[in-house]
């Protein structure tokens, strides 16, 4: 489950997440090659870094603004559906539309509030190789000051001629497969309705207060 | 020396003072302190200066130390540690504690089928909701909207969503709004709908940006209004509402181009103005 057993798989990903900040303000290849798709990881890794130290703004703003950009750097109505596995073609049309809505909530917000504390870490494409007919598979550290590199795999696939992420791996474990069982669980127990509900719980909670 | 030239002698002393004294103060405040570290993102500093608090029974502390646990900051995440430190916040009365046990709890009970936890999530939200926590009025209203864990029950849902409107929620100006339109819960009432979808769509809601254009498009509960319905449209289409984006397209080929160049110049001050509003925020 992404909320709490990958926690640190997961402030790792949003970090790079961040990176994705810039690709709106980069030229972005007409094609998903091997060397746009590493040029495009390695750029994102460098703006992180940029982005993360930048300091003044409250937390709450700083994701808000990650927020958006994951939601431009992200391909996340295709993530959903990977995620809801068989039940997305026995559910409703509010229920997709609904589950949709929450999934996108759920992941901007998971993603972007784990950007906070960073410092010092870098990212480094190690490599990139074709996955399939569509998808390229960028390979790349993260290297930290004091502690063992991680290795976060990068799954591109281009949406109207973007490249956006579909998938991402932290030490050989996909995030979006991890979803998937964690939804097929919750499937089981309660439906489509049960599912919708635990979105609505996890995207409804507040943060820290101040009084 | 003239009344501005003693003002600009004495400005920078007294900046100097007051900086002076809220350091002093923050420095006397462990929870200030704590919470500056929060807002820099330094959450372990957070954590030393609420935890000592926390553990002394102070109940803000106690709620944000879950926080930290929950969401993984400045620890590492553990939701039976986060649900402890609420719970005892709760015990001490902080509604926004009952509110984030209340929805851990549904997470429980989704994950694990818990039914025990499903009740225990029911009380805790009603308690929060009748304690004026706006946030809990609108999850409430989700689940006897949805009929979660509760009998359905449009009109139980329709109050509280009318409680969370009133107080500001964006979210459930918007679903209110709904109920006005469909009649759900209550009479229909096409007026109120789409000044509810506009106070919503006002704060930035998009859906409420696209729902609103369709009432200006159809002159439903407004005035029929293309240009305005055209202008809300793109402000929704642009925050990738698949909707709004259509309706944005079939505005654009029924309109001439004075009129849409009446609705971008209207989108661009509408943008601006939601802009100026969260900035107030």
């Amino acid at each position: 489950m992404l909320d709490f057993r990958h926690f640190r798989q997961i402030r790792l990903l949003a970090i790079l997440i961040v990176a994705f900040l810039g690709f709106g303000a980069v030229p972005l290849a007409a094609a998903l090659t091997p060397n746009s798709a590493a040029s495009h990881i390695d750029w994102l890794g460098r703006e992180a870094t940029r982005l993360l130290s930048t300091s003044g703004t409250s937390v709450a703003a700083r994701e808000a603004a990650v927020g958006r950009l994951i939601r431009q750097g992200f391909q996340i109505d295709f993530i959903a559906r990977f995620a809801l596995g068989r039940a997305w073609r026995s559910a409703t049309p509010e229920q997709r539309g609904e589950y949709q809505r929450l999934f996108t909530l759920y992941v901007v917000k998971t993603y972007a509030r784990r950007l906070g504390g960073y410092s010092g870490e870098t990212l480094r494409v190690t490599g990139v190789r074709k996955a399939g007919r569509r998808d390229m598979l960028v390979d790349s550290v993260i290297e930290r000051p004091n502690n063992q590199p991680i290795r976060i795999g990068w799954r591109l696939r281009e949406f109207a001629g973007q490249p956006k992420i579909i998938d991402v791996t932290v030490e050989g474990v996909s995030m979006a497969v991890t979803q998937r069982q964690e939804f097929a669980t919750v499937l089981r127990n309660g439906g489509m309705n049960g599912l919708l509900q635990l979105l609505r719980a996890r995207t409804q909670r507040l943060g820290v207060q101040a009084r | 020396m003239t009344v501005m030239r003693k003002v600009l002698f004495f400005l920078p002393v007294l900046m100097f003072l007051t900086a002076l004294f809220a350091n002093a103060r923050a420095e006397e405040n462990p929870f200030a302190m704590g919470w500056q570290a929060y807002q820099q993102g330094d959450f372990v500093t957070a954590r030393k200066y609420w935890q000592p608090l926390a553990e002394g029974g102070n109940a803000l502390a106690q709620y944000n130390m879950g926080v930290l646990y929950a969401e993984g900051r400045g620890v590492p995440a553990d939701r039976a540690r986060a649900m402890a430190w609420w719970r005892q916040a709760a015990k001490g009365g902080y509604l926004a504690a009952s509110h984030n046990l209340a929805l851990a709890l549904i997470e429980e009970a989704s994950l694990k089928g818990n039914r025990a936890a499903a009740a225990e999530a029911l009380r805790l939200l009603r308690r929060a909701a009748d304690g004026g926590l706006v946030r809990s009025q609108y999850s409430l209203a989700q689940m006897y909207a949805y009929g979660l864990g509760v009998e359905r029950n449009d009109a139980i849902a329709r109050r509280l969503l009318e409680k969370a409107a009133v107080s500001g929620l964006a979210a459930a100006q918007y679903n209110l709004a709904k109920f006005l339109r469909d009649g759900r819960g209550g009479p229909r009432d096409l007026a109120a709908a789409a000044a509810w979808f506009e106070k919503a769509a006002l704060q930035g809601h998009v859906r409420a940006q696209s729902r609103l254009a369709v009432r200006y498009a159809r002159g439903e509960g407004v005035r029929r209004d293309p240009v305005t319905a055209l202008a809300w449209a793109t402000l929704a289409a642009g925050e990738g509402e698949e909707l709004a984006a259509e309706n944005v397209k079939a505005l654009r080929r029924s309109l001439s181009p004075a009129a849409i160049a009446a609705a971008d110049a209207k989108a661009a001050r509408l943008r601006d103005r939601i802009a100026a509003s969260r900035k107030m925020l």
